[in-house]
């Protein structure tokens, strides 16, 4: 007879292996399709290809070997940590076999680095790049291009999310899988059933993603380009085709469509859902979103004035001000920079705007969109908390809630966000102090980290919109990037915590 | 009688010409007492400050004496104490300076008298061309900027709020009770204080830096103020030892000196923040000792100056011999941000905030696993209430905000990145001197009026802990809102009237 707990364990172990395996094949399918594109425009198809083929083996292996289960905490951090971390690693398999980092001898190490670094910055939908002036971006192929930018577009909406709509047996655990992946302290749930929360949340993104496209498409860039960005912007990742990003175009039409795809990007997907179904715009109903808003065109506004105040027209200040603030403020990270210190050049700006975009790089988009960040709902009950402690001074007896908006938000919830503030203030600061002793410059190290945990893209410092982070940091830095990348995408539980069901599992197999 | 005049003062506004009448007679004190200092040498600027000095104090008096005293202090009542001492002890101090010649330039003296309240060291002048009577006006305005921090931080904050909450009550008596009431805490710290300062006084007179220059050295010590007396004293071996040992004593809660003292040592050794006080002290002299290259006992000593200063929060200037790695810089901006001991004379905010955090985020992890699980946050194997917890999280989060509104427009006001970041985080943890990514130290005097003017405000709040002043500012605002619902009922009045 087997014991209950051994059954309960097997099945734990079962359903991580079934989810990552669903999210392998996805993969595979992605990388096929741009094999085929690869090939259709006079590339070699073998690398995508033959990755294509070790994912479909290892997802079909994980998929039909193993059945989905009810799961518990530990297991769903298991579960996510795991699939995006598989998925990460078996993403760049492409670039790897491609050669893409093979650049003035760069050994196997650094090849395998870098493509993990590509990869795990594209799932992660942070944009921070590996590419620059050594190994130009538009030396590569349209499909190796195309499979990065897709990598932006899958890890925008999630991976497990995208799995879940394909997987009804899942049922609750569904849920816990889909809450421990979606960005901010609660996720929506726009349907009945968790599987038609997923797919209600996947038909949103594909057609932002489409109108997007089309957009661009209308405002200049080409066929190609207009898909590969409206990917990226939809889902606020931030990888180009080109290397000097969006300053390739110059063109304040496609800029003005960025700008308006990143908002809708870093804006909560409940609120596009609701509006949807309202047939009128409801996004200014919510708090979270007037802030996020206003906090941006205060930002913008801020930021023009200094740059007019420092030398540049009033027109063009503006144009690169809102561009840059709107980017960082989703966490997108595209440059309008056409080449180190152009107007869009924002590290070789005065420094005041740069400290205010530092701070959008803390604080990010909405809950519940594809934006990284501390999110603005947090800071927002973070500032009501502070508010209520300064007036429980004041008044030690009296009963003060935290309020967001006029929604009584609960102590319990207070309570995870400032836990939450405080995992990710630890962080960042344990990550700068990592980076500054492998040789960083503290600027760098910094902004590097909240940019990480933050999935941001840029940096402040050596890591700006012009440069690769190739050059801004030794290889160790950057694998270290890479983990907080992780950490910040799946917003730190999940990661940190996703060894605790396999250690259980040892410990109560070596019991036994 | 005076008050009789001004009638109808709510008890927040009693509190309030309180400080400002308090700030006028303590600047007025030390102004006379400093001009009196001045007669035993040339006292060149001897007449200015003790006309200056009779000045303010008679303004103090006068208005002291039309205060009708409140029956019962709330705790609003005493942060808007607090913050009108503060903002008239430096105004009248900016006053003293401008009529005593030390600049003629008003933002130049405010910002001087802001640097030696707030015990940051900051400060601009050329200390070679001040009169001693000066010196010494700077040295005493920094001991009672000192004073001030102490008796915010371990006579006042820990008490207010607790009242209705009797776990927090208990924690209070438990950790931070220097007495039963405020008044008794009040005269325990100045029982370690005043010793504390004589001592060190002492001391380092027998390492031949004479009277005077001694006592400034002592004050400047005990407060963590870290302004120095002319002709370097600090080249002194023994003076440099002296100062190490008395900026770690500041450092440490008076807490934990007030048990010492009255010899409860054993429940010292189980406090886990006074362990960490010492690691980090001793760890970090020791690391910055041995990566310098330089194994020298006067790099020894010059590393743990560093490291004592800066946790400290004193900003003795040192400079160690050998490699300055560069993250060294940015463990130096957080030790200088966390600060010493809470209840200590240092800014920052604290070791034991610090410890709350983490374990917060470690309690946070846990409630992942186990989100029904209740887990109370411990120190010392004492459960601690979700109050104190709130208090820590949200004295972090102040402290941060301010540091990023300061980087903000000490940037716009022309500071590059780096040492916006630096200098604000110093000017809020009233601390100096601030270092290049190199561990050069940076001379403020090559900032620019409008960026030295951007860091009064930071280091004003972090020498007030914050809190005391976002409470004044709250019963300001609630009392301009009460006056001004009145005015609206009595113009409504006059409407029906009519």
């Amino acid at each position: 007879m087997m014991s209950f707990e051994r059954k309960k364990l097997q099945k734990s172990t079962s359903t991580t292996f079934h989810v990552t395996g669903t999210a392998l094949l996805f993969i595979s399918a992605a990388m096929f399709g741009c094999a085929i594109i690869e090939g259709t425009t006079g590339g070699s198809i073998f690398p995508l290809l033959l990755a294509s083929l070790i994912s479909l083996f290892f997802g079909g292996l994980g998929r039909l070997g193993t059945k989905p289960g009810l799961l518990g905490q530990a297991d769903i951090f298991s579960a996510v940590g795991g699939a995006w971390l598989f998925v990460s690693l078996f993403g760049a398999l492409p670039y790897l076999f491609a050669g893409t980092f093979n650049y003035g001898g760069s050994g196997l190490l650094i090849q395998f680095a870098d493509s993990l670094f590509e990869s795990i910055s594209g799932y992660s939908c942070t944009g921070s790049t590996v590419f620059g002036s050594h190994n130009p971006i538009e030396s590569h192929g349209s499909g190796i291009l195309l499979y990065r930018q897709l990598t932006q577009w899958a890890g925008g909406m999630g991976i497990v999310v995208l799995v879940v709509t394909v997987l009804p047996s899942l049922r609750a655990s569904g849920l816990g899988l889909m809450s421990a992946e979606a960005p901010g302290p609660q996720s929506d749930r726009l349907a009945s059933r968790v599987v038609d929360t997923a797919r209600e949340f996947w038909k949103i993104y594909f057609v932002l993603t489409l109108f997007i496209g089309v957009a661009l498409f209308a405002a200049g860039m080409g066929g190609y380009d207009a898909l590969a960005h409206a990917l990226t912007t939809a889902s606020t990742g931030g990888f180009s085709t080109r290397d000097s990003s969006i300053g390739f175009w110059d063109s304040s039409a496609i800029e003005m469509v960025l700008i308006f795809g990143m908002v809708l990007g870093g804006s909560s997907f409940a609120l596009h859902w609701r509006s949807t179904k309202e047939l009128r715009v409801t996004h200014f109903r919510d708090p979270e979103f007037r802030s996020y808003f206003g906090l941006m065109s205060i930002s913008t506004f801020a930021i023009t004035w200094i740059l007019a105040s420092n030398g540049f027209e009033v027109n063009e200040a503006l144009r690169s001000a809102a561009f840059n603030v709107v980017t960082l403020g989703t966490s997108t990270g595209f440059s309008n920079a056409n080449g180190a210190g152009s107007n869009g050049d924002f590290a070789s700006w005065v420094s005041g705007p740069q400290i205010i975009l530092f701070i959008l790089l803390v604080f990010g988009g909405c809950t519940g969109s594809t934006s990284g960040g501390v999110k603005i709902f947090r800071l927002q009950v973070g500032a009501s908390h502070t508010l209520r402690s300064i007036r429980r001074f004041r008044r030690p007896r009296g009963v003060f809630p935290v309020f967001q908006g006029t929604k009584v938000i609960p102590d319990t919830l207070v309570q995870r966000i400032a836990g939450f503030i405080a995992v990710y203030a630890v962080l960042a600061v344990i990550g700068t102090i990592t980076l500054t002793a492998l040789d960083t410059d503290i600027v760098t190290a910094l902004s590097g980290v909240v940019s990480a945990l933050g999935n941001m893209g840029p940096a402040l410092g050596e890591a700006g919109p012009t440069s690769s982070f190739a050059d801004a940091y030794s290889a160790p830095s950057r694998m270290v990037l890479a983990f907080l990348m992780l950490v910040g995408r799946l917003e730190i539980f999940p990661m940190l915590l996703m060894v605790v069901a396999p250690y259980r599992s040892v410990k109560h197999r070596s019991n036994n | 009688m005076g008050y009789k005049k001004l009638p109808d003062w709510a008890s927040w506004t009693s509190g309030l010409f309180l400080g400002i009448s308090s700030g006028l007679q303590v600047v007025s004190f030390v102004s006379i007492v400093s001009g009196l200092i001045g007669l035993t040498g040339t006292g060149s600027q001897t007449p200015e400050l003790l006309v200056a000095g009779t000045c303010l104090g008679i303004l103090g008096t006068y208005l002291f004496s039309i205060i009708r005293p409140p029956e019962q202090l709330r705790a609003s009542d005493i942060f808007a104490g607090f913050f009108s001492f503060a903002i008239s002890a430096t105004l009248c101090s900016t006053l003293i300076f401008l009529i005593a010649g030390v600049t003629n330039q008003f933002d130049t003296a405010l910002y001087e008298a802001s640097v030696a309240l707030t015990t940051t060291a900051l400060s601009t002048l050329d200390i070679s061309r001040l009169a001693p009577e000066i010196e010494f006006f700077r040295g005493i305005l920094q001991w009672i900027g000192g004073l001030v921090v102490l008796i915010l931080g371990a006579a006042i904050i820990p008490v207010v709020g607790t009242r209705s909450n009797p776990s927090a009550h208990i924690e209070r008596n438990e950790a931070l009770s220097l007495g039963a009431t405020r008044r008794t805490a009040v005269y325990s710290i100045l029982a370690i204080y005043v010793p504390l300062s004589i001592i060190l006084w002492f001391a380092y007179s027998l390492t031949g830096l004479g009277i005077f220059d001694g006592l400034l050295l002592a004050v400047s010590t005990v407060s963590t103020g870290g302004f120095l007396p002319q002709g370097n004293p600090l080249a002194n071996g023994a003076v440099q030892w002296i100062a190490i040992a008395g900026m770690c004593i500041s450092g440490t809660s008076f807490v934990v000196l007030w048990r010492l003292a009255r010899n409860k040592v054993g429940e010292l050794k189980s406090s886990l923040e006074l362990r960490i006080y010492f690691l980090v002290l001793i760890s970090l002299g020791l690391v910055l000792f041995l990566t310098s290259g330089n194994y020298s006992l006067i790099n020894l000593r010059s590393s743990f100056m560093v490291i004592s200063s800066a946790v400290s929060t004193t900003g003795f200037p040192a400079v160690i011999q050998g490699e300055w790695l560069p993250v060294f810089t940015v463990l130096i901006l957080l030790i200088t941000a966390i600060g010493g001991m809470a209840g200590s004379a240092s800014g920052g905010f604290n070791i034991r905030s610090l410890i709350i955090l983490l374990r917060l985020s470690v309690r946070e992890l846990v409630r992942q696993l186990h989100p029904r699980s209740v887990v109370r946050i411990r120190i010392d194997d004492k459960p601690l209430s979700e109050s104190t917890v709130e208090h820590a999280v949200v004295l972090q989060f102040l402290f941060i905000s301010v540091v990023v509104i300061t980087a903000v427009s000490s940037s716009i006001a022309g500071l590059d990145l780096f040492s916006a970041i630096n200098a604000s985080i110093h000017s809020t943890a009233t601390a100096g001197p601030i270092r290049s990514i190199e561990g050069d130290l940076v001379d403020p005097s090559l900032w620019t009026r409008p960026i030295r003017a951007t860091l009064i405000p930071a280091m004003i709040l972090g020498w007030l802990t914050i809190f005391p002043v976002l409470i004044a500012a709250g019963e300001f605002t609630s009392f301009l809102k009460g006056r001004l619902k009145s005015f609206r009922r009595q113009i409504l009045m006059v409407k029906e009237r009519q």
